[in-house]
């Protein structure tokens, strides 16, 4: 285990912090606005498709039907 | 999976339960609380003397974050157009799963301190609500890529610069990876209905139950003998997460045969690598080739790891297309029980030594070793299942159950995966990778499981059934 009780731990997790928020935060919204993304989210939404699905039960559009 | 660390908080009790019975009582008593509310508060639609739809009153009461694009907080709060209350759910997941593994805690062999645990539990289901966050942002959510996966980069992202023991006495009590992992896997029994399992006839099953074992054996069967990995339990793990249905699939054999918490991440990692690809290789190879969209939906079911990229491949060729893909892939879904039975029996029956020789196990020994959470797990499909086939009303209430218990579920599933990143480091998750092995494996057996799907699939939907799954979302 890689841990590190010295402040240089949570400074290596404020660094990730300000890494991720930059993706997630700047990045993935920006690209999100595209075109392409835009049309598939809206192809997605009227088919009731989770693309992140693990399960069946989690495909809103296949568990109605099956109800 | 393995959970040896020794815990300071957490004492010895010399009367306390196995976590697979702390797991079956849990999930147990969850799945009591989803159907018990549905039953007694449910909202009944009633038209004439017929109830026609039955919706529980947890509903709006578990909930994890939502989709978002640009703003995070419309995970919470929905968007302006449409404003939801869904960090209402979150809370309400928070109190109910709170309440029930802060309450079985002391119960444990190595019990855990309530009064640690919940402040432990507390900060960790802080970082699932992040994990869900991430999981949550639009680009990622339609690349497939689950919540299981930011789960475990926000573990290990904490194991790997403050560490486990930044937690103290709250870490020691509340990450239970072995725990959250089982009682999840209980609930997603309830999920596992046999009757769907002829919602497409023959076609589907010829697809789902028959190729998918011939597929999961010849894989393992090939990493033991022709390239020889050293862990067994890997090799099962991958060879289930890539023929039966991704990441559940892992979850559930990975439990089964004790796979190292880094065997089950390392399974994820790949699984999900090869399914962002393929959900978009293979409709634009089926468009490009001009495949029959039923056939293509059911190649596309049968061989996609994850249920929800299978959806995304599907819609790309058609609703019909998406219709039989995800029918497909919701029959292999049911066949996760018998997997995880099936690995289960097979691995406390078998004893391999160090050379590799094997010798038989007795009775008592096999009952020893059997992980008993596959039991509950059998138990609650088939409870779920015979109240689901008894009548409308019953379907009714097992459906409307579901829909709270897969909420509670999903959070499980994403707490054990922050408990694993947290007690992971790189160096064992990159050893896993080691001489490329299992890449290879996974390599030769998804190109065994195209073929073989593509062959069955021809022969069950173009020779044998013609004209089955022909129509459909229409």
């Amino acid at each position: 285990m890689a841990w590190d009780s010295k402040p240089t731990g949570w400074l290596r997790l404020a660094l990730v912090v300000l890494v991720v928020a930059g993706i997630w935060g700047l990045l993935l919204p920006r690209l999100a606005q595209t075109k392409w993304v835009r049309e598939r989210e809206a192809l997605l939404k009227e088919h009731r498709i989770d693309p992140a699905a693990m399960f069946y039960t989690e495909l809103e559009f296949l568990d109605d039907k099956a109800k | 999976m393995n959970d040896s660390d020794a815990s300071v908080e957490s004492t010895e009790n010399s009367r306390g339960l196995h976590e697979d019975i702390i797991a079956i009582i849990g999930g147990f008593l969850l799945l009591a609380i989803c159907f018990g509310a549905t039953y007694a508060l449910g909202d009944r639609t009633v038209e004439g003397e017929t109830v026609t739809a039955i919706s529980s009153p947890l509903k709006s009461w578990v909930g994890k974050p939502g989709k978002w694009g640009a703003n995070p907080l419309e995970s919470f709060v929905g968007t302006t157009e449409s404003p939801k209350a869904i960090w209402l759910g979150i809370v309400g997941a928070l109190v109910i799963l709170g309440v029930v593994m802060t309450a079985l805690s002391p119960l444990l062999k190595s019990a855990g301190n309530p009064a640690y645990f919940l402040p432990g539990f507390l900060l960790l289901f802080l970082l699932a609500t992040i994990s869900y966050l991430l999981a949550g942002q639009a680009v990622i959510k339609n690349y497939n890529l689950e919540y299981a996966l930011w789960a475990l980069i926000v573990g290990l992202i904490i194991g790997n610069t403050i560490g486990k023991e930044a937690f103290g006495a709250m870490g020691n009590a509340a990450i239970r990876t072995e725990l959250y992992i089982k009682t999840g896997l209980v609930m997603l029994g309830g999920e596992v209905l046999f009757s769907k399992l002829m919602a497409l006839g023959m076609p589907g099953v010829m697809v789902a139950w028959i190729v998918t074992p011939i597929v999961l054996i010849t894989t393992f069967w090939f990493g033991q003998r022709i390239l020889k990995m050293k862990s067994a339990s890997l090799n099962m793990t991958i060879s289930a997460d890539m023929s039966v249905c991704g990441v559940s699939a892992a979850i559930a054999t990975a439990a089964a045969c004790k796979a190292k918490k880094e065997e089950l991440s390392a399974a994820i990692g790949l699984s999900l690598c090869f399914t962002a690809g393929m959900m978009v290789v293979m409709p634009a190879l089926i468009k490009m080739i001009g495949m029959d969209p039923v056939l293509g939906g059911a190649w596309i079911g049968g061989t996609i790891d994850a249920t929800g990229a299978v959806a995304v491949a599907g819609v790309a060729l058609g609703k019909e297309a998406l219709e039989v893909a995800a029918t497909v892939k919701m029959i292999q879904n049911i066949l996760i029980g018998v997997v995880a039975f099936g690995v289960a029996a097979y691995w406390t029956t078998r004893n391999d030594s160090e050379d590799g020789q094997t010798s038989s196990v007795g009775l008592g020994e096999i009952w020893k070793r059997f992980p008993k959470f596959v039991i509950g797990f059998i138990i609650a499909s088939i409870v779920m299942s015979i109240l689901y086939a008894s009548s409308d009303e019953g379907s009714m209430l097992v459906s409307a159950t579901k829909d709270v218990s897969k909420g509670l579920r999903g959070w499980l599933f994403c707490l054990a995966f922050v408990c694993i990143g947290i007690e992971l480091n790189f160096r064992q998750l990159a050893d896993q990778f080691q001489g490329g092995k299992p890449l290879v494996l996974y390599v030769c057996g998804q190109t065994l499981n195209i073929i073989l799907t593509l062959g069955m699939a021809y022969l069950a939907f173009k020779v044998l059934f013609p004209g089955v799954g022909d129509g459909l979302g229409q």
